[in-house]
């Protein structure tokens, strides 16, 4: 350790009796950290916003999502490129890089790409008049192109060959839905496993492994850090959950606008999201995300942050300004600083903004797997349809949680629900814990 | 800002910017991803789709007819050598050993109700791939402009926007050497004749060879691709990597290597050949399949479709993979078969690749795109006939491999997505051109080998100028459809990859 490293200011206080223990350097500047705890909020818990630029228009970029989901955090880590620091965990000497930057995160001269061409820049007509024009133009764009850079070559050659499993029944998700489902199936005696990159692994879970497709009608192709698996399995339950969406505003890609989820992982590695946050709630929320919404703004007040301005939220107390109406726009230069409410209703100086919207159904999956999935225009995305049972148009097929269009807080027990008809259909014959298909 | 809202916060792309595709005409989600590129970036498009879709109904699009795009695997950026794996290779497709589960994908729909067909049209052409579009283009410029060009999806679903973008005029006969020098030629006029970028890279294509019998075929083509004028050289292993300074070069004896061969992007360079055809007066009418073509006394009298019948003379089977179908339309065969060719995407990084690289042994071809992506492909000796556009486990497995063997480097860039397309393949590697004996009124344009797209930009031209102005070309007599069976087989193309 040693040298000099910076003091966490967004570090809540007397949440911690120990220093932090390891050092990491971000652009070269070093930074203290917590071993284990994701690189984004190492740096978030400095007040360091930006960790990048935006592919086009060098666009600042910070953190949003909080759980490997969205592209906004990515950065080099270690010479490799294009890493979700909300995925990295904190080592002593980790190196992080910003990336696609000339000058600094902060200052960035091509961010003047932005403001040169507020109504975008059109790239398909870019000086198509002029032959020579369009030669140097198109050199020009080719030279500045790409994100990170190409990474050495690892210092041993994986050189894998892939695990085959099979079992009965393969949870993919193990949020609060995927959970459930194993649980009830695990007592049912059915080999179950359930795979998620959140979980750590243990009998039953692949824990830091994540499904990356469906291949050949029956296989599961799963990955970790240093592991490639391929897995069959008689039913396959999905609970993938939600995926968060920015806020539908002007300035709704600043860093410092924070999913929800990515305030409620701060907080609980003991970092506040922001000093002076506002928390907006989407007007067409579900009641679900109203309550976590409402129990966020409880919880960064207890964390001693300072919530002056709700959005879309019943008054809390300590909150001055409960406002009934939606967000208009978010202001900043290089990370948020103010917000604009709707009908000009008045501007609110804050230092984050956390979205509580609505997650859509992460149906990638169960679409490879030949689900149809209409869209909603009451949900303002697509879902995928099913049986009371969880059950869906393909064999073997089911959906649990909110992938499946449930509420957050009735996930849990619609994942109960789903493993007990999964159960069912095992005891009824209608599937077999042996997997039939396949190759031997 | 009105706006600026960001849809697509991995490629930057607005709110403003999917209105303006809207705009110009581009209206269903697929053809809006790659008219702006949403859903392409690192997340995969986990966090624009609905968005995008939002904007879509809002200009108009029927809620029913909104689906998201294809998914492509895989789900997650995954280095290439966690995938790169060893042992067995598994299923070249899905249902390859028994019964598959999985419907294909559902075809791509027309987000909103359609005009009426024209109940008549001097030339009808079926097929919105790149020889379709670039045929009307030129009949439309030479005078003919009563012509409707007929699309089964949307312009990029089928071969064209799933291909390389590679353009190369090292080939194995003088008459492809000399129309890719010409296509050449051509793309570089491209984006100021047609109003759009294609974003040529003139970069070079590298061919890599590993024995003596490919060091004596480059040795051939070299000759003849020198004596008309195309400045390939021979290598050494180390001038490879004089070129591409991470290539492993051990197992290689050589290589050869034309610096004016390159890359483009491949959609833009389908809207432009469509958008000039339509501002000389052709119809694009996408989501349209062909379903027959009338034929009365030996000549052709109209296309039919599921919206209706074209009356017409004159039809342009330009359906590439498709083209044995059209052909049994109207009573014809063709030898063409089509085959899937896989394909994947990384994510993109500074430039550090110039050439498009390819093995002559395996086929395997890589190069960076313009927006800094490694794209490529390998083509697999096992694949079977038939068209196939789902990807395989089997194709990621030996892609990753070839391309980690051959640029240990590349061991932690990460695949962002795989798909598919189908080659025409003809017995001889050669296309498919002009009138049938068999049936008045019938032309032909495909049997391209996966190459049509680079070809397009020539044989086009010729196309039109032989049907608007009556100019012959040697392509015409040499490509005969009936060669295959009076024994007119002259030359057979040996460069073919992927």
């Amino acid at each position: 350790m040693g040298g000099r490293t910076r003091f966490r200011k967004l570090e809540i206080s007397g949440r911690f009796s120990t220093p932090p223990d390891a050092t990491v350097l971000f652009d070269g500047k070093r930074y203290s950290a917590r071993r284990g705890e994701p690189l984004a909020l190492t740096l978030l818990a400095h007040g360091v916003f930006v960790l990048g630029r935006s592919a086009k228009y060098h666009r600042p970029r910070g953190l949003f999502c909080g759980r490997g989901v969205c592209g906004h955090c990515v950065a080099e880590v270690d010479d490799r490129p294009n890493q979700r620091l909300c995925e990295c965990a904190a080592a002593d000497g980790v190196k992080i890089a910003s990336q696609n930057v000339i000058g600094s995160a902060e200052v960035d001269l091509l961010s003047t790409i932005d403001w040169l061409f507020p109504a975008g820049l059109d790239h398909h007509h870019l000086m198509t008049g002029s032959k020579t024009l369009n030669r140097v133009a198109l050199a020009m764009v080719h030279e500045l192109s790409g994100l990170g850079r190409l990474p050495p070559a690892p210092a041993g050659a994986l050189a894998l060959t892939p695990e085959k499993r099979r079992v009965a029944v393969a949870v993919v998700g193990g949020g609060q839905a995927g959970q459930a489902v194993a649980q009830v199936l695990v007592q049912a005696g059915l080999d179950t496993v359930i795979i998620d990159p959140r979980l750590g692994s243990g009998p039953g879970v692949l824990g830091g492994m994540r499904v990356i497709g469906f291949y050949d009608d029956r296989t599961l192709v799963v990955v970790g850090a240093d592991r490639h698996l391929w897995l069959e399995a008689a039913v396959v339950v999905i609970a993938t959950g939600g995926v968060e969406q920015l806020p539908w505003v002007p300035g709704n890609d600043l860093p410092g606008v924070l999913g929800r989820r990515a305030a409620d992982a701060a907080l609980a590695a003991g970092i506040l999201p922001g000093l002076r946050p506002v928390v907006a709630v989407d007007p067409e929320a579900d009641r679900s995300t109203r309550r976590q919404g409402r129990e966020l703004v409880l919880r960064l007040q207890g964390a001693g942050a300072e919530v002056r301005v709700t959005f879309g939220l019943e008054p809390v107390s300590g909150v001055a300004h409960a406002l009934p109406g939606a967000l208009a726009e978010i202001v900043g230069r290089t990370r948020v600083k103010r917000v604009v409410a709707e009908g000009d209703t008045g501007a609110f100086e804050c230092d984050a903004l956390i979205w509580c919207g609505r997650p859509l159904p992460a149906y990638d999956l169960p679409r490879q797997m030949g689900l149809e999935t209409p869209y909603d225009p009451g949900l303002g995305g697509f879902e995928l349809q099913r049986a009371a049972d969880g059950s869906t148009t393909r064999p073997g097929l089911y959906v649990a949680g909110e992938v499946a269009g449930v509420e957050a807080d009735q996930a849990a027990a619609d994942g109960s629900r789903v493993g007990a008809a999964v159960a069912a259909a095992f005891s009824a014959g209608k599937h077999r814990a042996e997997v039939s298909h396949g190759r031997a | 800002m009105a706006g600026r809202e960001l849809v697509c916060a991995c490629e930057d792309v607005t709110r403003a910017d999917v209105e303006a595709a809207v705009r110009r005409g581009y209206t269903d989600m697929e053809s809006v991803k790659r008219y702006t590129g949403f859903g392409t970036g690192i997340c995969q498009g986990k966090s624009c789709v609905a968005a995008v879709a939002r904007l879509l109904a809002a200009a108009g699009a029927e809620p029913a007819r909104l689906q998201p795009t294809t998914p492509r695997p895989p789900l997650n950026p995954t280095p290439l050598g966690l995938l790169a794996v060893g042992g067995d290779l598994p299923l070249l497709y899905p249902g390859a050993d028994g019964a598959a589960l999985t419907p294909p994908p559902p075809m791509p729909r027309s987000p909103a109700h359609q005009e009426p067909l024209p109940k008549r049209a001097e030339v009808v052409v079926i097929g919105g791939g790149i020889m379709g579009l670039a045929t009307a283009y030129h009949l439309a410029k030479n005078g003919v402009h009563d012509v409707v060009v007929l699309e089964r999806a949307y312009i990029n679903s089928g071969a064209s926007g799933r291909c390389g973008g590679g353009i190369r005029a090292q080939w194995s006969t003088e008459q492809n050497v000399l129309l890719m020098k010409e296509s050449i030629a051509i793309c570089r006029e491209f984006a100021v004749e047609l109003g759009i970028n294609v974003w040529l890279r003139q970069g070079g294509y590298l061919f890599l060879a590993g024995n003596p019998a490919q060091m004596e075929a480059i040795a051939k083509n070299v000759a003849l691709q020198n004596r008309l004028g195309v400045p390939t050289r021979i290598l050494e292993p180390k001038g490879a990597k004089e070129i591409v300074p991470d290539l492993q070069i051990q197992d290689l004896q050589g290589a050869c290597y034309n610096p004016e061969d390159g890359t483009l992007f491949p959609w833009p360079f389908l809207w432009g050949y469509a958008n000039g055809a339509k501002a000389h007066g052709a119809k694009i009418v996408t989501f349209t399949p062909a379903t027959g073509i009338d034929v009365e006394a030996g000549r052709v009298t109209g296309v039919l479709t599921a919206r209706g019948r074209i009356g017409c003379n004159l039809v342009i089977n330009a359906a590439a993979a498709w083209a044995p179908q059209i052909g049994r339309m109207a009573g014809i065969t063709f030898p063409n078969r089509p085959e899937r060719h896989e394909i994947l995407v990384t994510e993109s990084l500074k430039p550090f690749l110039k050439p498009l690289v390819s093995e002559l042994g395996s086929g395997l071809y890589f190069s960076q795109s313009g927006r800094g992506e490694i794209v490529g492909g390998l083509g697999d000796p096992d694949e079977p006939e038939g068209i196939e556009m789902r990807s395989s486990l089997r194709f990621l497995v030996r892609m990753s491999r070839a391309l980690v063997q051959r640029i240990p480097r590349l061991a932690e860039v990460k695949v962002l997505r795989q798909w598919a397309g189908c080659y025409d393949r003809t017995p001889d590697g050669n296309p498919i051109l002009g009138y049938v004996d068999e049936v008045e009124g019938f032309f032909q344009v495909h049997g391209f080998v996966g190459h049509g797209f680079m070809m397009a930009p020539a044989v086009s031209k010729y196309v039109g100028l032989y049907l608007a102005k009556g100019q012959e070309h040697a392509i015409f007599k040499d490509n005969r459809a009936a060669r295959f069976k009076d024994g007119g087989v002259k030359s057979h193309e040996t460069l073919i990859i992927g």
